[in-house]
């Protein structure tokens, strides 16, 4: 490691995901002409923000040290219980997942912390626990909802012919960013996971601050499902079966380190916008949809190779 | 002779901690190294069981010059380390220990004979009279006994013929010694050799034939059993007294901090201690004194079985750090670059946290004030760093640690408690971190030091606490610290 | 003295006991539980992740773990149906060998690379499920061959063969654990893996041979249960990883490795199957059941955690 380094190569590898992602948009462009519409662009972005705000809380999670697996299921059972409020009262559909969500979040959170377990473990548990709560919800039916509710235009409207939805997407993040890098709090997350031992005697409560990231998380994916339901006139209890695994691989190809104490808003979004873009390229040129996954498990191997800071200090 | 080492060199960046060594050992001798603490015994002894190499002189073994590459070249000759920390595995069997690596195969083809394992461990157990079931597991003996089951592991090495054992005997009650030492001469009586490092003087002229005394890197003599002294002894480990350093006593005589009946566990016994405005209060204490345990609980670090902490007279609880912080008490650990550092982030980063959370405190960061804060305190303790945003990692260890030091400095502490806070520090940055301190004091800021490094006492303190087996055993203030007294309080000579 | 040994034999089974309670409460309150028929679906049901559960034991002793063995299950299970028109033994040895195959891929990623198991299998995981929706087009595949499902439907003194298997691999594995060197070798490194290395054990080498062998185990079990109906899909194994990891703690295996046994991992999934089978006796909706596993594998992890800590300030 040379003590300044270049500073050009230090940015190259800095923002090395997001040459990638520049590199390969030129290139569908140049081979694939039905890439390069309007058309597609929105429909791409259109796709990306559900699991982007996902994305965003689940960073918050993973620079804290831990991992969330619990938000796939977490997102059915919320989106089943909004969709379930649409025919009566509106206005209860937002209100209580997000009270849900709280509550899921803490629970996870407290769990983890307290007992001091595995947090890939413990939401793995809590993975079973709300995907079944959310089977039990529908009796395992899809649920019918109304169409034309009042926050329909989340979903369905548009400004300056991109969709509502988008512009809040990129609200969140900026939200999240600020809080990340502007707000004591945020440097609180920094650092618990930089250096947990550091933090604790520096007075930091890194119980606390672990489960408000546990919080963040579930509350993104309550927002996440506002996102969805709003433009859906049915649910089904298994609609985020995998969404855990596509936030965990935006987040990390997006370069956040599954160590803790590093990473960025900003990194995910260029994760997420990655992963759209090469699922919409494989799309374009009529790859299974089976592939898909074998892409992003791929991915997600090689963005832990790369990580290196995960790697385990040599033994003996 | 055995083994001979001639002018041994070995420096790191910033330090020399072997200045032309020479040592040498003869077979079937049990032969002490004493000396404080970087005077270069583990570094000798590092080299000697491969796991450092030396940077020039020669080691001969047999006569024959040898290069101890790695841990293996050193096994392959016949020389054991056994660690304070003992590298074994609780959860297996004291026979699976001894035998680890070398487990005796059955007829069939890949499994263990575990008849014959459990024979051949009697029989060596028996060999030293050690009265322990080698089926039982390693987590179950005393720490005694598993370090018996160490030696006796460090000897069924095929050839071995050199074993060095360091600070054996601190967590051993006086039976337990007494049958470590018999153990050691039955080793003796087999042909082989021990290399013993130990701080204390009471046993090792108990035990060793000859006995070396190691200061700043040289072997400064070599004593034969029949020549042993211990005044001799002190003089050769202190060198030159040092004239004590002008240390500012504040003239308010008020108790700022007072402990009352803290205990802890197998480790501290109802220790109480008062602590003065802008006094600097040293303790000092072997490996299993308990000290480090005793200021970690201070802070709530580690559990206590009961303690009361009085602040200006009033009772505060301390159950987290963070606690201990609203009162003004803040805690260096002794590892930086595990308990201290944030090594990814930049050294404003590091300055910031205490500042933060609990000077500024608002919802939102000014970056501005952040970078100022870090540029007043870099110019103040005179931190070299290229900038403010360099990462930390890059810094020097003097210049690390003087971050740290901004950091608690920050927020104005009333009590400062430092462990071994000059650690793997160059000369001139220890000087300059003297010198903070003795600043500090004289502003009023108490100060609680700890330090491995038993001179350090003599520079800074107002007043030495020496603490053993969990018990503080002596007070000495002012004049009275002298590196002579201290060691010999704490050697229980 | 006495009262002493017989708590002390309570606390070592208390998983044991636990099971022979819910069986008496079992046999009380439906006739039908202590029926040849019952017992023996109890175990035709566990039998398949039992195997693999017999990995993960060995897994989590030596300090590692894979998240990836239900769909190394279902790739096994595939493959076994997709070449089972060169003949049934074709059939299984190519699945079967597709496990070991992707169980050595684990293994050697995780050591070579110095990457921690629970990430790498994590992404393997999801990977070999994109395959093997890729493999069977999201449809379920039908096996060609008939005398496939004679590896799961014969019996011998009426016990179906993948219990025999079972059975036979339970005793196999837990002599090589306790009384093999490379057994022994498996506890010393999960108990301390830098001194295990510093005298000598090849530590690399046995990790990658568990993670081969959990790989081969969770082939074997795909291979079986496809040879059930002859059938395979991509939703084989979904709540595999759950319900094994589930076991092996319940078992009383810390995740803190170096200490264990099979016959501990073989009563935690017998205790998980006699749960299961009461919930159906019960009539207990399978979605409360899936919550209930969540629960349990929180539950128990907690529990192991608190044990872990007490030992931590002595």
């Amino acid at each position: 490691m040379s003590k300044k380094g270049n500073k050009f190569t230090n940015i190259l590898r800095d923002q090395s995901q997001l040459i990638i992602l520049i590199l390969l948009i030129v290139i569908f462009s140049i081979t694939t002409p039905s890439f390069r519409t309007t058309g597609n662009f929105v429909n791409l972005l259109k796709q990306v923000t559900v699991i982007g705000v996902i994305s965003c809380g689940m960073t918050i999670v993973v620079i804290t040290g831990c991992l969330d697996l619990s938000v796939g299921s977490v997102f059915s059972l919320l989106n089943v219980v909004s969709i379930s409020f649409q025919q009566s009262n509106n206005f209860l559909g937002i209100f209580i997942p997000l009270i849900m969500a709280v509550v899921i979040g803490f629970l996870n959170g407290f769990v983890i912390t307290k007992f001091k377990v595995n947090s890939i473990i413990a939401t793995l548990g809590s993975l079973s626990f709300y995907a079944g709560a959310a089977l039990l919800y529908t009796n395992g039916a899809i649920i019918a909802g109304v169409t034309g509710t009042w926050y329909g235009f989340i979903g369905r409207g548009k400004l300056l012919g991109i969709p509502i939805h988008v512009y809040i997407f990129f609200i969140i993040a900026i939200i999240y960013q600020i809080l990340l890098n502007n707000t004591t709090l945020g440097r609180k997350i920094k650092y618990v996971g930089t250096n947990t031992t550091a933090a604790e005697i520096a007075g930091i409560r890194s119980n606390r601050i672990r489960t408000i990231a546990f919080i963040i998380s579930s509350v993104s994916v309550a927002i996440a499902v506002l996102i969805y339901s709003s433009r859906m006139t049915t649910g089904s209890p298994v609609t985020g079966a995998g969404f855990e695994f596509d936030a965990i691989t935006a987040v990390v190809i997006g370069g956040t380190s599954l160590a803790g104490g590093k990473g960025s808003i900003f990194k995910t979004i260029i994760g997420v916008l990655l992963l759209a873009v090469i699922i919409n390229a494989l799309t374009l040129y009529n790859v299974p949809y089976a592939f898909q996954n074998i892409v992003k498990g791929f991915l997600i191997i090689v963005a832990i190779i790369i990580d290196i800071r995960v790697r385990r200090r040599i033994e003996g | 002779m055995l083994l001979e080492i001639k002018k041994v060199i070995k420096t790191f960046p910033g330090t020399v901690a072997l200045d032309e060594v020479d040592f040498n050992l003869k077979k079937g001798e049990i032969h002490a190294i004493v000396g404080e603490n970087g005077a270069g015994k583990s570094t000798l002894m590092k080299i000697l069981s491969g796991a450092y190499k030396k940077d020039s002189g020669t080691i001969k073994f047999e006569d024959k010059k040898v290069a101890i590459g790695d841990v293996d070249a050193a096994r392959a000759i016949g020389i054991s380390m056994i660690y304070q920390e003992l590298e074994n595995i609780q959860k297996l069997s004291v026979a699976e220990n001894v035998f680890l690596g070398k487990l005796p195969r059955s007829r069939v083809l890949g499994f263990v004979n575990f008849k014959k394992l459990m024979i051949e461990t009697k029989k060596i157990l028996k060999e030293f009279d050690i009265d322990i079931d080698p089926g039982k597991k390693l987590a179950s003996l005393t720490t005694a006994e598993q370090q018996f089951i160490e030696i006796i592991k460090a000897i069924t090495v095929k050839n071995a013929r050199i074993i060095i054992m360091d600070e054996p005997t601190s967590s051993l009650t006086k039976k337990e010694v007494e049958k470590l030492f018999l153990i050691i001469k039955e080793l003796k009586k087999k042909g082989i050799s021990i290399i013993y490092i130990s701080h204390r003087l009471d046993e090792v002229v108990g035990i060793a034939d000859r006995i070396s005394v190691f200061r700043d890197g040289k072997n400064q003599g070599v004593m034969k059993k029949s020549e042993f002294d211990t005044n001799k002894i002190v003089a050769l480990m202190i060198g030159r007294e040092l004239k004590a350093a002008e240390k500012s006593v504040s003239k308010e005589q008020k108790i700022i901090f007072e402990i009352k009946r803290l205990s802890i566990r197998n480790k501290i016994i109802d220790f109480n201690m008062k602590l003065y405005k802008g006094e600097i209060l040293g303790i000092v204490g072997l490996m299993g004194s308990g000290k480090d345990e005793l200021v970690k609980s201070i802070v709530g670090l580690w559990p206590a079985q009961s303690k009361e902490i009085y602040f200006l007279g009033k009772r505060i609880n301390i159950k987290h750090p963070a606690d201990a912080i609203k009162h003004g008490i803040i805690y260096l650990p002794e590892e930086r670059k595990l308990q201290s550092l944030f090594l990814d982030m930049s050294v404003s980063a590091n300055i910031s946290p205490l500042w933060l959370f609990n000077v500024e405190n608002k919802f939102f960061m000014n970056t501005k004030k952040e970078i100022e804060l870090t540029k007043t305190y870099a110019k103040r303790l005179a931190i070299r760093t290229p900038s403010v945003s360099t990462l930390i990692v890059y810094l020097s260890g003097g210049n690390q640690q003087k971050v740290i030091f901004s950091r608690m400095l920050t927020i104005k502490p009333k009590l400062m408690i430092l462990n071994d806070p000059t650690r793997g520090i160059d000369v001139g940055s220890k000087e300059e971190i003297y010198n903070i301190i003795k600043e500090l004091a004289s502003k009023g800021v108490s100060i609680f030091i700890l330090s491995s490094e038993i001179q350090e006492m003599t520079r800074v303190a107002n007043r030495v606490i020496v603490l053993s087996k969990g018990e503080i055993r002596d007070e000495f203030t002012d004049k009275d610290i002298t590196t002579k007294n201290l060691i010999r309080s704490a050697m229980r000579v | 003295m006495k009262a002493e040994k017989f708590r002390n034999f309570i606390i070592e089974q208390k998983i044991l006991l636990i099971i022979v309670a819910i069986g008496i409460f079992l046999w009380i309150s439906s006739d039908y539980f202590l029926t040849f028929q019952n017992i023996t679906n109890i175990f035709q049901t566990i039998s398949f992740e039992g195997m693999i559960v017999i990995g993960m034991a060995l897994l989590i002793i030596i300090g590692e773990i894979d998240l990836s063995v239900g769909s190394i299950m279902a790739f096994g299970a595939v493959l076994s149906v997709m070449f089972q028109s060169y003949g049934v033994f074709t059939g299984i040895v190519a699945g079967i060998t597709g496990g070991i195959f992707i169980g050595l891929m684990n293994g050697l990623i995780t050591t070579k690379l110095k990457l921690p198991s629970i990430a790498v299998t994590l992404g393997m995981m999801v990977f070999l499920n994109g395959v093997v929706f890729a493999l069977t087009k999201e449809h379920t595949l039908k096996g060609t061959n008939e005398n496939f499902v004679l590896i799961s439907q014969t019996e011998v003194f009426r016990i179906p063969l993948p219990v025999i298997v079972f059975i036979i691999l339970l005793i196999i594995f837990e002599i090589i654990l306790q009384r093999s060197i490379f057994g022994r070798h498996i506890f010393a490194i999960g108990g301390n893996a830098t001194a295990s290395k510093f005298f000598g054990l090849k530590v690399d080498m046995v990790r990658i041979i568990c993670f081969t062998i959990t790989g081969f185990l969770a082939g074997l079990a795909g291979v079986m249960l496809a040879g059930k109906l002859n059938i395979a899909s991509g939703r084989i194994g979904g709540s595999t990883a759950v319900f094994v990891i589930t076991a092996v703690l319940l078992g009383g295996i810390s995740m803190e490795g170096g200490e264990g046994s099979i016959f501990k991992a073989f009563q935690g999934i017998l205790l998980l199957g006699i749960m299961n089978n009461a919930m159906v006796i019960m009539k207990i909706s399978s979605f409360i059941q899936e919550m209930i596993r969540g629960l349990l594998l929180i539950l128990i992890v907690v529990i192991d955690a608190i044990n872990i800590q007490k030992k931590r300030y002595l």
